[in-house]
This record gives C-alpha cells, sequence and structure tokens, in this order.
C-alpha cells in the first residue's frame, strides 16, 4: 500500500468497467488514470454514452469497477464494506443528478436534512441545521414549498443544498442543469462556483454545455470510455 | 440512525397515503376485534360456568360420600377417622332427610328436601344468610329452628324477606334407613320455627342444626364436606380419604375440565380470529409492497445520501410495526367497545324476561396484552419481505432508467 501522503484527494489507478448484459459487453471505462487535488473544480465532458456518469457512480462509490482502484482520501474505497461505504459516502460525498428525487412525504427543509441524519444526527438537530444552512445560501425562499412543488431551476438549487448540508469536501454534479433553461442554468453554476470559491469544496461537474467547460480549473474530455484530454487551467 | 426519524417517517408516510393506511388498519382491526370479542367471550363464559360449579370456598373442600357402598358408613366415627388425617381442617356434615308438608295445600301435599346439617355447613357450601340470624339457631323449648331456602319461601306461601322470620312451618319427616342406620323411622307434625332465610342456587330446602336433632335418629351422613389446611396437599388428602373406601369429589377436578373444555373453545375462537388476521396481514403485505414500489425512487435517494441497508430495513419495519401497533390498539378497544354494547344488550333482554344481568365478558390483563404483541408480531412479519426487498434495491438502477 502507498503512503497515504503522498496521494491526492481522489486516485483512480486503471479503473475498468465491464458491462455484461447477455451476448453484449460494453466497456463503459476502459482504463482510467485520474489524480485530483482537493479543492479543484474539474468539468467532465464527452460524447453521450462514452462512461461520464459511470465514472462519476465509480468515484461515489455505487459502482463497483471491474478492475482497478478507487482511492479517496486514502482509503481504497471498495475494500469497504456496503454499508461502510454508504456511511462514507453520507460523510464525504454530496451528490447532484440531472433531476432531483424527493421524498414526498417530507417537506423541502426535511429533505435537505436528510444527509445529517444519514450520518447519525438527530432529526430535530437535523432539520434545524438545514433551514440556517439554507438561509446561508440565501434559499430560505424555497422553505415554504414542498420539493415538488418547486420549479426545475429551485429543485435543483435545494438539491445542491442537500448536497452541501453535510459539509462533504467533494461535490459530484451530473449534469445539474440538464433540465434547466439558460437563465437557471447559470444560476445554478454560479452557486457550484461560489461554493468551491468560498468553501473550499472539491468540485465534479458533468456538463454537456460547453459554455460551462471551461469555467473550472481543469478540463477534461472523455469518448469511449478513455480520457483523451485533460487541461488544467494556469493560476 | 436516529430512531425518532425512523418511528416519525413511517407516521409521515402513512399520513401522506391516508386512505391506504386506514383501509390496511382496519383490515387488522377487524382481525384484532374478532379475537378479543371473541376470546373474552370466552372468558366470561368460562367464570360464569366456574363460579357456577364452584361457589364458596369449593375449590378448598373435598366432597366425601359412600357412593353405592353398603358396608361403608359415613358416621360419626368415619369423622373420626378422618379428622385423624394429617393436613384435615375441618370437617362438616350434612344428612338428607325426606320431608312432606301437608297444611298450605291439604289435597296436593308437597314434597321437599330437609336437611340436617353440622354448623360451618351452609358457610363453607357457599350459602349466605339474606334474613335472619344464625346465632337465634339456639332450641328451646318452642319449635325447632330451622333456616330455609329462599326458593322455599313461595311454594310454602310463606312472604319473603324478612316478614318470613319466625313463621311457623309443620311437616311430616322421614328419615330413610341409610340416615338411621337400621329401620326408616317417620315423624309426623314436627313444629319448626323459621329463623333465616338463605339464598343458594341448589335445590331449595330446609335446613336444622344437627345440634337440634336428640328427637330425631340422625346416625349417618349422606355427605361430608372436608376442608384442608392448605389447597396444595387437597389431592394427598382425597387419596387418602378414598383409601379408607369412600368415594370424593374434589370441584377441582371439575374446574379442571372445564377450564380444559374452554380453553379449546378459546384456541377454536382465536383461531377464527387468527385467519381473520392473517387476512389482514396480506392486505398489509400489499399495501406495503404497493408502497415500496412506489418509492423505489425514494428509497435508491436514500441509499445515494448514504442511508445505511439496515436503516432502510428499519423504515420499512417500522412502518408495518407501526400499523401493527396502530391496528392493535384500535381492534382492541374497539373489541372491547363491540362486547361492552353486547354485554348491555343482553343484560337489558335478560332483564327484561325476569333475569339478572351477567359479566359476559372478560378482559384479563395478559390476554389485551397477548393479542397486542400478536398484532406486532404480524406486522413485523409482514414488515420483513418488503424491507428485504427494500434494502436491495441498486440505486445505480433507478438513476439509470430516469
Ligand atoms: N448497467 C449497465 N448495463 C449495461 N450497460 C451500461 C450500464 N450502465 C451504463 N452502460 C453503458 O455504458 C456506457 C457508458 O454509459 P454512461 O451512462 O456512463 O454514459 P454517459 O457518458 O454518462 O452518457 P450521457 O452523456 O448520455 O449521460 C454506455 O454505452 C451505456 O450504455
Ligand atoms: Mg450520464
Amino acid at each position: 500500500m502507498e503512503d497515504k501522503e503522498t496521494r491526492k484527494q481522489i486516485e483512480l489507478d486503471h479503473v475498468v468497467k465491464v458491462f455484461k448484459s447477455g451476448n453484449t459487453t460494453v466497456r463503459a471505462l476502459g482504463g482510467i488514470n485520474l489524480k485530483i487535488d482537493q479543492g479543484e473544480f474539474l468539468v467532465l465532458y464527452g460524447p453521450s454514452g462514452c462512461g461520464k456518469s459511470t465514472l462519476l457512480n465509480t468515484l461515489i462509490g455505487i459502482e463497483k469497477p471491474t478492475r482497478g482502484e478507487v482511492w479517496i482520501n486514502g482509503t481504497n474505497l471498495y475494500t469497504l464494506k456496503e454499508d461502510d461505504r454508504s456511511e462514507y459516502r453520507a460523510s464525504k460525498f454530496g451528490v447532484v443528478y440531472q433531476s432531483q428525487n424527493w421524498i414526498k412525504s417530507l417537506n423541502s427543509k426535511e429533505n435537505v436534512a436528510l444527509p445529517l441524519v444519514a450520518r447519525g444526527v438527530k432529526f430535530r438537530e437535523a432539520v434545524d441545521k438545514a433551514e440556517k444552512f439554507m438561509e446561508e445560501l440565501k434559499i430560505s425562499e424555497l422553505l415554504r414549498q414542498t420539493p415538488t412543488q418547486l420549479s426545475g431551476g429551485q429543485q435543483q438549487k435545494l438539491g445542491i443544498a442537500r448536497a452541501l448540508i453535510s459539509n462533504p469536501k467533494i461535490i459530484f454534479a451530473d449534469e445539474p442543469t440538464g433540465n434547466l433553461d439558460s437563465k437557471s442554468s447559470n444560476i445554478v453554476i454560479d452557486f457550484l462556483m461560489k461554493i468551491n470559491r468560498d468553501m473550499k469544496r472539491t468540485i465534479i461537474l458533468i456538463t454537456h454545455n460547453p459554455e460551462y467547460w471551461d469555467i473550472g480549473h481543469r478540463k477534461i474530455e472523455m469518448e469511449d470510455g478513455k480520457v483523451i484530454k485533460d487541461v488544467k487551467k494556469n493560476g | 440512525m436516529d430512531k425518532h426519524f425512523i418511528f416519525l417517517f413511517a407516521i409521515r408516510n402513512m399520513t401522506f397515503r391516508k386512505l391506504r393506511a386506514a383501509l390496511t388498519i382496519i383490515g387488522m382491526l377487524i382481525g384484532i376485534s374478532t379475537i378479543v370479542f371473541l376470546v373474552s367471550f370466552a372468558f366470561g363464559l368460562e367464570k360464569l360456568v366456574k363460579n357456577e360449579i364452584s361457589n364458596g370456598n369449593a375449590m378448598q373442600l373435598i366432597d366425601v360420600g359412600t357412593g353405592n357402598s353398603q358396608i361403608v358408613k359415613l358416621n360419626g366415627d368415619a369423622v373420626a377417622r378422618i379428622k385423624e388425617l394429617s393436613d384435615v381442617k375441618a370437617i362438616e356434615s350434612i344428612s338428607n332427610v325426606a320431608a312432606m308438608e301437608k297444611t298450605v295445600n291439604k289435597d296436593k301435599p308437597l314434597d321437599l328436601s330437609f336437611f340436617v346439617v353440622s354448623k360451618g355447613y351452609l358457610g363453607l357450601s357457599g350459602y349466605s344468610l339474606k334474613y335472619g340470624s344464625d346465632q337465634s339457631l339456639q332450641k328451646g323449648d318452642g319449635p325447632f329452628p330451622v333456616l330455609i331456602n329462599e326458593g322455599l319461601l313461595d311454594e310454602l306461601k310463606i312472604e319473603g324477606g324478612q316478614a318470613a322470620i319466625g313463621k311457623r312451618i309443620y311437616l311430616d319427616l322421614i328419615v330413610p334407613k341409610q340416615i338411621t342406620g337400621s329401620e326408616p323411622v317417620s315423624l309426623p307434625d314436627l313444629e319448626f320455627e323459621v329463623v333465616g332465610i338463605v339464598d343458594g342456587n341448589s335445590a331449595s330446602g330446609v335446613f336444622m342444626h344437627k345440634e337440634f336433632v336428640a328427637d330425631i335418629p340422625i346416625n349417618n351422613f349422606s355427605k361430608l364436606k372436608v376442608s384442608t389446611i392448605s389447597v396444595s396437599n387437597i389431592e394427598a388428602v382425597q387419596k387418602q380419604i378414598e383409601g379408607l373406601g369412600f368415594k370424593t369429589e374434589y370441584v377441582g377436578e371439575t374446574v379442571k375440565q372445564v377450564e380444559q373444555v374452554f380453553n379449546l373453545f378459546k384456541i377454536i375462537l382465536a383461531g377464527f380470529g387468527t385467519i381473520a388476521l392473517v387476512v389482514a396481514g396480506l392486505g398489509m403485505l400489499n399495501t406495503l409492497t404497493i408502497s415500496l414500489l412506489e418509492r423505489t425512487k425514494e428509497v435508491a435517494l436514500l441509499k445515494i445520501i448514504g442511508v445505511k441497508s439496515k436503516d432502510i430495513r428499519h423504515i420499512f419495519l417500522a412502518e408495518a410495526i407501526t400499523m401493527g401497533i396502530f391496528g392493535g390498539i384500535i381492534g382492541v378497544a374497539f373489541g372491547y367497545f363491540l362486547s361492552r354494547v353486547t354485554n348491555k344488550v343482553i343484560d337489558a333482554i335478560a332483564v327484561n324476561s325476569g333475569g339478572d344481568p351477567a359479566t359476559l365478558f372478560i378482559f384479563p390483563f395478559w390476554f389485551v396484552a397477548l393479542v397486542l404483541i400478536f398484532a406486532i408480531t404480524t406486522g413485523l412479519l409482514t414488515g420483513f419481505y418488503p424491507a428485504i426487498r427494500a434494502s436491495k434495491i441498486n440505486p445505480l438502477d433507478v438513476i439509470r432508467y430516469e
């Protein structure tokens, strides 16, 4: 095992993911090597089906790679048991998808509070925290409605709040603007940039929208399960 | 995960789909209230029957008789021998004498039972004095003092209650040969004074104290009642008495038989209720499974957020248990309500037709507790399958097919 200190926040070693369904096999990830620094804003893009989502799911611990290793903060993620990975996810990661899923029987702040509850925080405490946190993010106006009554853009914001509540070190966003008009998209992206800037969170953003490819510190282009371009901005 | 949240979540989910939760709980309610209603009825009936058999302190008493034997005799000697047995506390006796009343209706004389009893006999047998006094059972120069059974008042055309005290009655006694020990003796036209009225549910009759029988040849007893020092050795004493050649009866045995019959009865009734409960359980399983299918996305979300499989299982189990608890409590309450109403209605009918009100339903605490545990267990059992299925949901399957 390598020394913890020398590792980056995220490291992928020859990660391969092969899907087999019947006779067809799909090589969704063809040996990815990647190191990501803490505090980095990384934008990931590439044609549909190139393996972006698969990569992200592998990173958050819900898609076990066929081969290779995923290291997060010096932990070899897939040597953990499933429940330990859940715990790890609850404490270290925030995840935002293209469209948000909500627990329909819970209201907005309760939904935002869920990751804290998953980590073992008392429900009341978690909800209080969620309310304060939404004030901090200046989205208190979303409290008045249940999540499903909110507009797409509002739901994305609320989803980001939920991803951030447990103070995760890394935020994964898989096409968070995929369902939004350009105005709402900009608001959401600004929101992510602000979080990266002010809170120093690592952000990994997957997006099809070329407008956003250059907003981060680094952009990675994928094709056929491989990284074909990896550009770091200076400064 | 916060247990408080798990249960709050369960209740939220139930209230979120009110109608469905209500229907499921009503299913439980029907099963549980059926069990409560039927089995508490069995308990009530059992108590009534047991009371009927074993009034007074019958549970501590052995009845001693001779059976059909012509050889063994229940006489003073027998009493002395039984008294010598260890653990025997007291022996009371009764001798049956035939009596005839001719004054009330001259054309049709009235046959009645006349009992000569030892002092403690009536008390041990569960008779109680309603009017008059035992203390006045003292032989003076006048007529023999007797106690008479309430049921006899009518037949003797004596006004009931306190007014009956001091009334005179005239009887012909025929002491059978079993009692005299030799030839039957007939004693016409004896005068008696009613000094007390006893209630009691067995055959109506006249009771006289043994101390006053000097004039009447009573040498044998029809029956003895033997009480023991403690209930625990009653069966040993019973064996010893039988060893002396007597026939014995112990109400406890009858009560045990009654209990056995009723236990079977209860099991059958509970069985009916259980069938209803199983049907309710299937309804609940259906509800939970449908709700699981509807909430697959929600479960996937919880998993991605980092909720452990164990907690997801607990969330679904909590929902099932909560429904079980609600169904159980409401079911017990409803079963209780139903039986109260039924009891009231039956009482009203009974009173109308001259009967007495009775407690037909009994709810032992342990039974109610057991039913609640049963309801919660049903919830738990029906919750297992959906809970395990929920915990196995792969979040990726949900994300992928958005
Ligand atoms: N569970 C699966 N079984 C079989 N094939 C799969 C599975 N998941 C993904 N794939 C395949 O793996 C490849 C990569 O899919 P992935 O979802 O990672 O693409 P993507 O880059 O996110 O595409 P998009 O931009 O459309 O979201 C695709 O060819 C897809 O069909
Ligand atoms: Mg994708």
